[in-house]
């Protein structure tokens, strides 16, 4: 096993987090995180806003306060890491490592790692910028939350892939038609309610739990629609097709003399949305919690500093004199912008049920607190933060040590296809800690690691 | 706390082993692969007269090889437009109310025994009885003429012992005319049953008010044996009416009633263009309608042959309009993307409409409704009927012509002048007729003389008739020669096409299926004008040089691009293509040299003084090309050449002719092409 300096793990978590420390969501709940996401049925207080506010309804500490809660992850479903390593890292030889050289075979393996020919790229970071619970034993507990979230995903057709493989050859068609890409900057100021209704015999309690969120939208860019190709005729002549409708509402920090400018509390929105919450959890007996819920039903409009860029243009290279306007290609590329209608996008409503099982209930010679528990997740809608893929996950916190609960889970589908993950905290009293990372395996460089990530919170319990 | 300790010991120590296994990902190397990279060098076409042009030696005097000069120049599109049109004749017609509905409720009429009480239990002996008339009125009208409908009556026999109808009911009205006869069958009425008789009702006409006479009855009686009398009515007699359809009546209380599809109508269009299908593209219907009927109704009108865009489908085309009682109204259809479609196939000399009548439930002052009672519509052309397309037959249309033509005659045979031979001229127009009919063409060619007066050439006619697709019209050698001839010596740059094509001309429009075509706004005459003018100047063999910038992206004289030495080194092999494709009926020969910035050569492909060569067109037994030939060759670029293509600036083509004076004779037109497309594939590693 080759060893080598850790310094780029600090580092990469320090650029993530300054990339995205104005954003927030469910990677704020770095407990969540710890377990790979398959702490739905446990997650309590101010750890279920967002997730289930049913589970608000659990007994747990009666006022909760919690500031500047971190989680970012970034990366993408095609380029694992042991595609990188396969192919981006080089061979030995004796003059030091040098570039692999890549065959058809190389060449297939990295286009088939295109999930249906089409990979995705994705980004998303919450900051918890105030969290509040408050719970009253006779009729359930209550939560506000100001969250930041930042997401992005972007989807890219193999066919880029294959242009910079294989080239233009005589006959060769290229269409990029699917890529399309979607980020927001949203805020969400939610209130959460989770109380007990009447239950069946067979439960020992059931709780509804609802949300109402007002959403304040700072930023959007997508690509909506993307019918650009590149063919090459049998007999040279290069026809590039370039058609798309690209909005924006806000302003681009990208663009000089933009105006914008960043302020923590003051931000100017240029969207209003709201958004709710709903949320079914129960106990069946001392040892065991279910529950289903659907989060983020609602939408965005946007309806402020609009911009839309189209391009429409088919460009034929037959001659390249004829060619004349050097600046063709270029202008057809940028498009042209003109203000935009307003619009309106789904927030990233998704559907989530899960499993918790308090083991030390059930064995009595396990030390400690254990709770083992799965999640099913679903993204409803194609939106920034969520996805569409479903996402299976199972998890486990164990406090052998009560200031120290450890945690760990293993997650299949959603943008990854496998992701294991490793959290804990350090609970001191009133205060408590957590870290949590959905992709441990980073670490120890295993293949199949495509994506990054690192949740960071605090708490004041009382 | 020793628990504790031991537990803290276990897991740090864990965790401190556990980095032991974490690895630093190793730094990038990019891989190295093989691609290609295909571009165009250039695509160049040659007339024969750009070539002699350039280079005059080409040309000889006299004898063989005779040069004719060739213009062809697209003629703009005449298209049909908005002239095929439908044009619905002003029309006054009627509709019919038609046979109403009536509703009458049963009318029920108790008849009194009084020797039986109610209650009491007593024998009933044998008997007779006769009583005395039943006298009522039926609510729902005042007089009415039936157009059909029956009316019944039933009787029950409440009482414990058999009733039996000794002779036929009959009904009268107010007149004593007998309105129906009951003949019951069997006569008898079994205890605590009923028995129901009928008529027919169609063609009377009665009153109202009702009189039901003949009410004898014998009973067995009980047979001594005291039967309990039942209490409330012992018989009854009930008088009902079903489906009743009047032609007249005389009411004051009407039911809600829908008279669908009472009559039909039309309205003539056989005055334009016979329909099979037709789709619209604008135009507007007036229909003003006056209701000569006692009654506020909504009158709903639907054509079988028009109908209506709904998704991807087409309905009939419907609209209703309220009309007060002996009032009117008015309504306009908007035709705009609707479809007239024959339901049969046939062509379509009329369009049916449908009238339904919906009568709202009214209660007040008798009124009398008639069936002929009807409502007048007059039908106008708010806006003309426009077609988009169409299949039926056109009646004869005429589509003006008025172009301007440039032909640049002066700019293309100033340099021939004096060397024309202009009485031998030929002018032909190419056409190629989108419409689906027979055209004739009334078309004149006219030009302006130096001297500012003009001269005409017209189409012969023999030659007018356009068939759909594509046609060609040889103007009378004779005129036009003396055309050209008349603006000689300086001949005009443009002439003016003008006149009138005639769509479906009356010899031979056939007003039968027979005759069907297709024709839309966009269907048209395209063409080319082609000119051809002997010259008295022959070809002979020689050679012409051209240079041009390669890949000036920028329009500005200079290679717009150049893959950096870096790049090119990346690339080990490459090919260039060079398209030829010969349309001149004499031997070509091509090379083509690539020069640096100063024009210095830096290589010759396929090698100097070796050109490519390709056989002349192929020519027909007047010498006519018919079909060009072509060839593409495939050069391999060394390394070295690889490197001279990436400094080049300029293409320099050598394109040599070589005429045979030995074959048979071969007609050489000015506007013969070469035609040089070169692109190149270059393959190479990315490192």
């Amino acid at each position: 096993m080759e060893r080598r300096s850790l310094w780029w793990i600090p580092l990469a978590s320090l650029v993530c987090t300054t990339v995205f420390a104005f954003a927030a969501g469910e990677k704020a709940e770095v407990r969540g995180m710890g377990m790979a996401g398959a702490a739905f049925a446990s997650s309590k207080s101010l750890d279920a806003v967002g997730i289930n506010p049913a589970n608000l309804a659990m007994k747990d500490d009666p006022f909760t306060l919690s500031i500047a809660c971190v989680g970012v992850q970034a990366g993408s479903d095609f380029l694992t890491y042991g595609l990188y390593k396969q192919y981006f890292t080089g061979v030995e030889t004796g003059d030091g490592r040098v570039g692999k050289f890549l065959d058809e075979t190389d060449k297939q393996k990295i286009l088939d790692a295109f999930r249906g020919g089409v990979g995705e790229l994705t980004a998303d970071a919450s900051l918890l910028l105030l969290g509040v619970s408050v719970q009253f034993p006779s009729i359930g507990g209550f939560a506000f939350t100001i969250i930041d979230q930042l997401a992005g995903m972007a989807r890219i057709p193999n066919d880029y892939v294959r242009f910079l493989l294989y080239g233009n050859t005589p006959g060769s068609v290229y269409d990029f038609g699917r890529t399309s890409a979607h980020a927001a900057w949203l805020r969400y100021y939610t209130l959460s309610f989770g109380g007990t209704i009447a239950h069946p015999s067979f439960m020992k309690w059931l709780a509804l739990g609802a949300a109402v969120k007002l959403v304040d939208g700072f930023g959007y860019y997508e690509v909506e629609q993307f019918n650009t190709s590149l063919a090459t005729s049998s007999n040279g002549i290069l026809t590039g097709r370039v058609s798309y409708l690209a909005r924006l509402a806000g302003l681009d920090p990208t663009r000089k003399q933009s105006g914008f400018t960043f302020s923590p509390f003051s931000q100017r929105a240029f969207g209003h949305g709201t958004g709710f919450d709903l949320g079914l959890a129960g106990g069946v007996g001392d040892a065991i919690t279910i529950g289903v819920s659907l989060t983020d039903i609602g939408q965005v409009n946007w309806e402020e500093r609009l911009e839309e860029t189209i391009a429409d243009t088919t460009i034929v290279i037959d001659d390249p004199r004829q060619v004349e306007d050097g600046a063709a290609i270029e202008n057809a590329l940028k498009g042209k912008k003109s203000a935009g209608s307003p619009f309106s996008r789904s927030l990233p409503a998704t559907l989530r049920t899960g499993i918790a099982v308090h083991v030390d209930k059930l064995v009595e010679w396990i030390p400690g607190e254990m709770i083992m528990a799965a999640a099913y997740t679903k993204g409803l809608a194609d939106a920034p933060g969520t996805t569409l893929y479903a996402r299976l996950s199972l998890g486990m916190e164990w406090s052998l040590l009560k200031f120290l609960p450890l945690r760990t889970g293993i997650a299949f589908g959603g943008t990854e296809r496998a992701s294991l993950a490793f959290g804990f905290g350090l609970h001191f009293g009133l205060f408590e800690l957590d870290l949590a990372t959905e992709n441990v395996d980073v670490l120890w460089g295993g293949d199949e690691v495509s994506h990054a990530s690192i949740a960071f919170g605090t708490r004041f319990t009382f | 706390m020793k628990s504790l300790w031991s537990r803290l010991a276990v897991l740090f120590l864990f965790a401190a082993t556990s980095f032991n296994c974490f690895k630093e990902p190793l730094s990038p190397v990019l891989p190295t692969w093989d691609v290609n990279a295909t571009f165009p060098l250039g695509a160049r076409v040659y007339t024969l007269g750009d070539l002699v042009a350039k280079d005059t030696s080409l040309l000889k005097t006299g004898g063989s090889n005779q040069i004719i000069f060739a213009k062809s120049v697209a003629l703009a599109s005449m298209t049909v437009n908005d002239r095929i049109s439908l044009t619905p004749k002003d029309t006054s017609v009627a509709m019919k109310l038609g046979a109403f509905s009536i509703t009458a409720p049963p009318k029920r009429s108790a008849i009194i025994i009084p020797w039986l009480v109610p209650g009491q239990t007593m024998p009933i002996p044998d008997t007779t009885m006769v009583f005395a008339d039943i006298i009522s009125k039926i609510d729902a009208f005042q007089e009415v003429t039936l157009k059909s409908g029956t009316i019944s009556l039933q009787l029950d026999n409440n009482l414990p012992v058999a009733m039996e109808i000794t002779t036929p009911i009959l009904l009268f009205d107010q007149y004593d005319n007998v309105i129906a006869t009951f003949t019951f069958s069997p006569p008898t009425i079994p205890p605590f049953s009923s028995r129901t008789a009928s008529d027919n009702l169609a063609s009377k006409s009665f009153t109202s008010d009702y009189r039901i006479s003949g009410l004898q009855f014998h009973t067995p009686g009980s047979n001594g044996t005291p039967v309990q009398i039942p209490n409330g009515d012992l018989l009854v007699a009930t008088l009902s009416t079903a489906n009743l359809k009047a032609r007249q009546a005389v009411m004051a209380e009407i039911p809600a009633q829908r008279l669908v599809d009472n009559d039909t109508t039309r309205i003539r269009i056989d005055d334009s263009t016979l329909v099979k299908e037709v789709y619209m593209k604008s135009g507007a219907l007036r229909l003003s309608l006056q209701n000569q009927i006692a009654l506020s109704i909504m009158f709903l009108f639907r054509f079988d042959e028009l109908e209506r865009r709904v998704g991807n489908s087409f309905i009939p085309y419907e609209d209703s309009v309220f009309l007060p009682a002996y009032g009117s109204g008015s309504i306009v259809l908007d035709i705009a993307r609707t479809r007239v479609a024959s339901r049969s196939g046939d062509l379509l000399r009329v369009l049916n409409i449908r009238g339904s009548v919906w009568v709202a439930s009214t209660v007040g002052q008798p009124v009398t409704v008639s069936e002929t009672d009807r409502v007048s519509i007059a039908m106008t052309t708010a806006s003309p009927f426009v077609a988009d397309s169409a299949v039926g037959v056109v009646k004869p249309v005429w589509v003006s012509v008025d172009s301007k033509v440039n032909l640049g005659l002066w700019k293309g045979l100033q340099k021939f002048s004096g060397q024309l031979i202009l009485p031998a001229a030929h002018l032909r127009l190419a056409t190629n007729s989108s419409i689906g009919f027979p055209s004739d063409a009334f078309i004149t060619l006219g030009a302006r003389k130096a001297s500012g007066d003009s001269v005409f050439v017209t189409v012969p006619a023999s030659q007018r008739r356009l068939m759909p697709g594509q046609n060609a019209i040889d103007f009378d050698p004779v005129e036009v020669g003396r055309f050209f001839s008349q603006l000689s010596p300086r001949l005009p740059d443009s002439v003016r096409v003008y006149g009138r094509i005639l769509i479906n001309p009356p010899d031979v429009y056939n007003p039968t299926l027979g005759g069907v075509g297709s024709v839309g706004a966009k269907s048209g005459v395209s063409g080319t004008v082609n000119v051809s003018v002997p010259l008295t100047l022959g070809l002979q063999s020689g050679i012409v040089r051209d240079t041009l910038v390669i890949g000036d992206t920028l329009n500005n004289g200079r290679k717009g691009f150049m893959i950096d030495q870096a790049t090119l080194d990346q690339y080990n092999r490459g090919k260039v293509f060079i398209e030829l494709e010969n349309g001149v009926p004499a031997e070509l020969g091509v090379t083509v040299s690539f020069l640096g910035a100063s024009r210095t050569h830096l290589m010759t492909l396929p090698q100097p003084g070796v050109p490519i060569r390709l056989a002349a067109a192929q020519v027909d037994g007047s010498g006519n090309v018919v079909a060009s030939s072509r060839s593409t060759t495939v050069l391999e670029l060394s390394r070295q050449e690889l490197a001279n293509y990436n400094t080049s600036e300029f293409l320099s083509y050598v394109v040599g002719l070589t005429t045979s004076s030995g074959s048979s004779a071969v007609q050489f037109r000015t506007d013969n092409q070469v035609k040089i497309r070169m692109w190149t594939q270059l393959m190479g590693r990315i490192r």
